[in-house]
């Protein structure tokens, strides 16, 4: 920790430095704050859209940063209920009464009605309180016409519900097998392979290090080529195989350039302590070597699998079906409709979608960062 | 995104060196006896899988770059199907000629130079904020002790966040009516306008990529050993002097290896701008990359974007062969080049 001893006058200081108030401390005060708003508040404008109702969500004339339920002129958001036009006349029967909580029916898989025109069913647009009743129990609604109003809820759920009625589940499921699946593969190829280039020497191993390492250079763009053709001749297209068998082509190139700096932090004296105290290389490997580098290993599966699960280019090109879409292609492609963009849900999917990769760095921090510092710096 | 480790510093070896057994014993330790075979066991599979899934597609796609693109051929009018292209596919990406003219405004041969500049000014710019800021960033997390915990979870946020999720957030954060223009109570179309589209992409980038680097510079920072700064400190040394002087060379291995990835990953940068600014922004190519470029003449020609792919993959390897031969940046090392460098300061 090299500035532990940063704020303790050393012994040859010279005395009127010292100040009364202590400014680095302060200074460094704000500059925890300074990052820790940089790094969160477009995230926090995120998860604050997510939870908005749409009629919130557009109006910044409130404080923006926070929830309203009233807009710029004070009064409640609020949506009116309208008969269809479509809608023949008929009497109309209320299924709920006033002060009664709605939902919006897009965000239910089997919405209840509010009300019934005849035998024709008047679902909720909104999230919200039926707050007035203009045409009351069993009077005639005439199409094109206001029947009630309701108050629109906010915060609230419905853009959370709403995502059940895409294919995002789906969308999330494709990208966790894949992630999953390309950490396996990539590690199974990685790790002998970092361990040989390495610690093992024979002719050669310096060119192959530099042959592994400019591979990561070669651009997606130039893969992908050669590669829609041999997922179009295979039949691979708009399957997740196609997707689990061109990632590693980027990850198993990084994860090995990245364990290698793993394998040579282990001083090989322990290894060749194990060797001359009986064990086999087998038993080195399992009982000395791996468990030394398992943070690099968890880096490298951390790695794999964020890369994975952000990638971008293949997963647009190769599926077109958008049932069978990875996460960020299936929200940023079919969250759309024409020109319109739902911003509501499209926040909702973007927090959740983010859930995979923190939970993962969140359960793994401290082996990252100590992974990152011996690969790194040691 | 993906700055990272495995970076030998040639600092940390110079230390190391006293302390690992001298030379002599490990020429006859039971470590050596058959390496090179059991070395090539463990390597083999995953070269053998690399020379299948990179080097044949990559052979292909040099071959696909000299062969015709079935289509009107632009000087004669004619249908040709194919056949061999010679250096035709590169010059009409080099010198922008469509067939025997050269290529008219608004087509994608004529914008194989913008882009190039482009990539390189985004390349550029989010760079050199992304270190500067990450290296303040690095030094207040070096020197926090409460608000640890909360610093390091938010710093992986925006890293956390998928790079198309990230473009679609900062989408509507510069929307027209979004909240940026809001906050500033300006009136910038920042997905539009031809320079403020391309700062939304670096500002989107920034964000996204600060903190990561921020994170690799903290690796570097907390190796450096206190004494250090108290011997500069015995001296005289004042706090610029200590930073120029000591900080700023012990981080600079980890820095450079940290910069070079950083600037591979922008060069081949593609799903930020094409979804931040619909691929176009502004005059309709004002923030295109070479990679939107070759995604965009996909759908025009494999084998035009097979050399435009090419040239792309030339362009990353200079950069890098300028980074590694004159910058110092140490991406490979192996335990022979160690023990060379140990010979040589033992």
């Amino acid at each position: 920790m090299a500035t532990t001893t940063a704020n303790i006058p050393a012994p040859g200081e010279v005395p009127h430095r010292r100040r009364p108030f202590d400014w680095a401390s302060t200074r460094s005060y704000v500059g925890i704050a300074l990052i820790v708003i940089f790094c969160l508040a477009p995230f926090y404008w995120m998860v604050v859209t997510s939870f908005k109702a749409d009629a919130n969500l557009y109006d910044l004339s409130r404080n923006p940063f926070w929830f309203s339920q009233v807009d710029g002129s004070g009064r409640p958001y609020h949506k009116d209920i309208i008969i269809p036009a479509s809608y023949s006349e008929g009497p109309i029967r209320w299924t709920i009464g006033t002060g009664a909580h709605t939902t919006r029916f897009d965000s239910e898989p089997n919405p209840v009605p509010i009300a019934q025109v005849g035998d024709q069913p008047i679902y909720s647009p909104v999230d919200g309180t039926l707050t007035q009743v203009t045409v009351p129990e069993g009077q005639v609604a005439q199409p094109n016409t206001v029947v009630g109003v309701i108050d629109v809820t906010s915060p609230s759920l419905t853009h959370y519900r709403y995502l059940a009625s895409t294919p995002f589940w789906r969308w999330m499921r494709v990208s966790l097998i894949t992630g999953l699946m390309v950490v396996l593969i990539t590690l199974i190829f990685s790790v002998p392979a970092a361990y040989g280039l390495a610690r093992l020497e024979f002719a050669g191993n310096r060119g192959i290090g530099i042959a592994i390492f400019l591979t990561y250079l070669i651009p997606s763009t130039i893969l992908f080529i050669p590669f829609s053709q041999f997922v179009g001749a295979l039949k691979l297209d708009n399957s997740i195989w196609s997707l689990i068998l061109s990632y590693p082509t980027f990850t198993i190139p990084f994860c090995t350039w990245l364990l290698m700096g793993f394998f040579r932090s282990v001083p090989k004296e322990i290894e060749e302590r194990a060797l001359l105290d009986g064990a086999t290389r087998l038993q080195m490997l399992r009982l000395v070597v791996i468990p030394v580098v398992l943070p690099g290993i968890l880096t490298a599966a951390i790695f794999a699998f964020t890369l994975s699960f952000q990638e971008y280019v293949y997963a647009l090109t190769f599926i077109s079906s958008s049932l069978n879409r990875t996460l960020p292609v299936g929200i940023t492609v079919d969250m759309v409709r024409g020109d319109v963009y739902f911003w509501g849900p499209l926040m909702a999917a973007a927090v959740v979608g983010s859930i995979p990769v923190v939970i993962v760095y969140a359960l793994s921090l401290d082996y990252f960062i100590s992974g990152m510092t011996t690969g790194a710096v040691k | 995104m993906s700055v990272t480790s495995g970076v030998d510093t040639d600092e940390g070896k110079v230390e190391k060196a006293p302390e690992q057994s001298p030379q002599a014993p490990r020429r006859n330790s039971p470590l050596r006896k058959g390496e090179g075979r059991r070395a090539l066991y463990l390597i083999v599979p995953t070269l053998v899988l690399l020379a299948v899934v990179i080097g044949y597609p990559v052979v292909r796609a040099i071959i696909m770059s000299f062969q015709k693109d079935p289509g009107l051929d632009k000087s004669t009018g004619l249908f040709v199907s194919g056949g061999n292209a010679g250096f035709s596919n590169y010059t009409h990406w080099l010198l922008q000629r469509c067939g025997e003219a050269s290529c008219p405004p608004g087509t994608l041969g004529s914008q194989f130079w913008d882009s190039v500049t482009t990539t390189f000014f985004f390349t550029a710019v989010t760079v050199v904020v992304e270190v500067l800021l990450g290296m303040w960033m690095a030094i207040v997390m070096n020197r926090a002790f409460k608000g640890r915990g909360l610093l390091r979870a938010s710093v992986l946020v925006p890293w956390a966040i998928p790079t198309a999720v990230t473009a679609k957030l900062w989408y509507f954060i510069f929307a027209y009516d979004g909240i940026a223009n809001h906050l500033f109570g300006t009136h910038i179309l920042w997905t539009g306008d031809q320079w403020a589209s391309r700062f939304a992409v670096i500002i989107a980038d920034v964000w996204k990529t600060t903190p990561f680097i921020a994170l690799l510079i903290l690796a570097g920072l907390q190796v450096i050993p206190a004494d250090v700064y108290e011997a500069a400190r015995v001296d005289g040394a004042n706090s610029w002097q200590r930073f120029t002087r000591v900080t700023l060379p012990l981080v600079r291995p980890a820095l450079m290896v940290a910069v070079l990835f950083r600037v591979l990953d922008v060069l081949r940068i593609y799903d930020l701008p094409a979804i931040l600014t619909g691929g176009g922004g502004g005059t309709g190519h004002a923030t295109t990359t070479l990679s939107i470029l070759v995604v965009d003449q996909i759908r025009q020609g494999f084998n035009s974007a097979a050399a435009l792919s090419t040239l792309t993959f030339l362009l990353i390897f200079l950069v890098a062969f300028i980074f590694v031969r004159f910058l110092g940046a140490h991406v490979v090392q192996t335990q022979q080049t160690q023990q060379r460098q140990q010979k040589g300061t033992v």
